[in-house]
């Protein structure tokens, strides 16, 4: 494929180009059968028109309610994936890197990643309370297998000759985990860091739809339950939005990460 | 002096099938001198060098560098590999300046002797080039520089033109002669390619495969340097005719011109 990019400078420029053009055909045709849809099939208290929802959704971001809303969510995210993040990483490049913690470890990870974690909520409650701390558990709970899994298997991808050559120059285990065995599980790990964030988008559903209404969670309660159902779609769309954006942040990390890849 | 006596490896595959890698190899390699080991695969020369770098022990029998056994990787010795084995992400400055990164030389020292290394290969210019970005001879001149930025006093070099194109490879032969030329390190060169081994050695050491065992040692008194004229002298093509004289009769055919062999 590179041989092929070299021909014709041009092509990947054009093709990226005419990638564009077909997302945004995909999209408007989306909306225009929502618009469709939402006044043949719908109304105001089941799906509306996409019109009206972007009218709800103008009128809804000039409201400081949304906005503490979506910091309130965004900051128990923050803490439930951050912690993930700086554990079950680590965590994953001890696992994938020494036989004796993956013996100890690897079974009670996969335990906890094929686990309904929305099932441990009653549990949380107990520990920690119904409170923002037991929020943040279950994002925890929700993104830090995945996190530890993924690191887990960039270490053991790492091409087995380029740790030979380390070795046979001298290097020990710090310096070959950092120089060598860390750059090599880089993609893995921002693999992980993409699937996590979904699982962190779900567990903060769960947080603050079943555990504890707050934020985003509870403007969504509040809609739906006063039949508002441009402002809930709104606030769907925005969540949506954030999604987007927090993808977008890690594609641009891996593009900044993997240059070398070309 | 490298003092290899009776060394024997066994590996043990599954079903505790064992192979005999090595049996019972005795070799000496003098200082300063340019040792080739030729032999068909199967015949442990590249197990043999990965012992003599410290990267596996012996099974039995001894490795010893002026008197010393060797445990493990020493910084007397560097190794070339077959496949190059740079680094993908770091750029060919901070591969050649890897192994003294390791060995704790401050950066500016470790960057001011890269480049000089990256100089000796001719590759001063790439030196914030990614190893992608470069044909496979480059990327092998990056191993080389490697190697002998961290000054060792033996090169193990294993079948390091094995994975190259016949053109490329014979270009790197001659120019490993002349850097060999100044410094006249001690080098043990694993090969396969008969013409290549009597081209650079001073001794050819021809194996034997399954059990892995020394058949002969063979004296190249070509004169020095060597140069392109060299595989002209009646002497060198004489010489590549015995060692495949030799080889054919272990019953080891291999094709006398130096092919292009798939990476292993």
């Amino acid at each position: 494929m590179r041989g092929r990019d070299a021909e014709a400078g041009t092509a990947p420029l054009r093709r990226s180009g005419e990638a564009w053009r077909y997302r945004l055909a995909s999209l408007l045709a989306l909306l225009a059968f929502w618009e469709f849809a939402g006044r043949v099939w719908g109304s105001n208290l089941t799906v509306p028109p996409v019109s009206l929802v972007a009218v709800s959704l103008g009128t809804l971001l000039v409201t400081a309610d949304v906005w503490v809303a979506l910091a309130t969510t965004l900051w128990a995210m923050a803490i439930g994936f951050g912690a993930a993040i700086v554990t079950g990483i680590p965590l994953g490049l001890l696992l994938g890197w020494y036989p004796a913690v993956d013996r100890l470890a690897a079974i009670y990870i996969r335990m906890l990643f094929s686990l309904p974690v929305s099932s441990t909520v009653p549990v949380l409650v107990v520990v920690f309370g119904i409170n923002r701390t037991a929020q943040a558990a279950v994002i925890f709970l929700f993104c830090f297998p995945v996190l530890a899994i993924n690191a887990a298997l960039g270490v053991r991808g790492v091409d087995p000759r380029l740790v030979e050559m380390a070795r046979s120059f001298g290097a020990g285990d710090f310096l070959l985990l950092r120089r060598v065995v860390l750059p090599a599980a880089v993609p893995a790990i921002i693999a992980g860091l993409r699937l996590g964030t979904g699982r962190a988008a779900i567990g903060m559903v769960v947080a603050e739809l079943v555990l504890l209404a707050s934020g985003i969670g509870r403007l969504i309660t509040r809609y739906s339950e006063s039949f508002q159902a441009g402002p809930l779609f709104a606030v769907v769309v925005l969540v949506l939005g954030v999604g987007v954006g927090l993808i977008a942040f890690w594609q641009a990390l891996e593009r900044r990460l993997l240059r070398w890849q070309g | 002096m490298i003092a290899i006596a009776e060394v024997t490896k066994v590996f043990r595959g599954r079903d505790d099938e064992e192979l005999v890698a090595l049996d019972r190899v005795s070799l000496t390699v003098r200082d300063h001198e340019f040792l080739s080991i030729i032999g068909p695969s199967g015949c442990g020369k590249t197990t043999l060098l990965r012992m003599i770098g410290g990267l596996i022990p012996a099974e039995a029998g001894t490795i010893a560098i002026d008197g010393v056994p060797v445990t493990g990787p020493g910084p007397d010795r560097a190794i070339v590999f077959q496949d190059f084995a740079l680094l993908p992400w770091a750029d060919l400055l901070a591969n050649v300046a890897f192994p003294l990164e390791i060995r704790k030389v401050p950066r500016r020292e470790r960057e001011a002797r890269a480049l000089e290394a990256l100089r000796l290969v001719g590759l001063q210019d790439f030196a914030h080039y990614y190893p992608r970005q470069i044909s496979g001879g480059m990327q092998q001149r990056v191993g080389l520089a490697r190697a002998l930025g961290v000054d060792p006093e033996i090169l193990l070099m294993d079948e390091p033109f094995g994975a190259l194109d016949a053109q490329t490879r014979q270009l790197l032969q001659e120019e490993l002669t002349t850097l060999w030329q100044r410094d006249r390190k001690t080098v043990v060169f694993i090969t396969h390619a008969m013409d290549e081994a009597v081209y650079l050695s001073d001794r050819v050491v021809i194996m034997t495969p399954r059990p892995g065992r020394v058949a002969e040692v063979l004296e190249i008194p070509l004169a020095r340097p060597r140069a392109p004229e060299t595989r002209e002298d009646p002497a060198f093509v004489r010489l590549t005719a015995r060692i495949w004289e030799r080889l054919k009769a272990l019953g080891a055919a291999q094709p006398p011109a130096p092919a292009k062999q798939t990476p292993a």
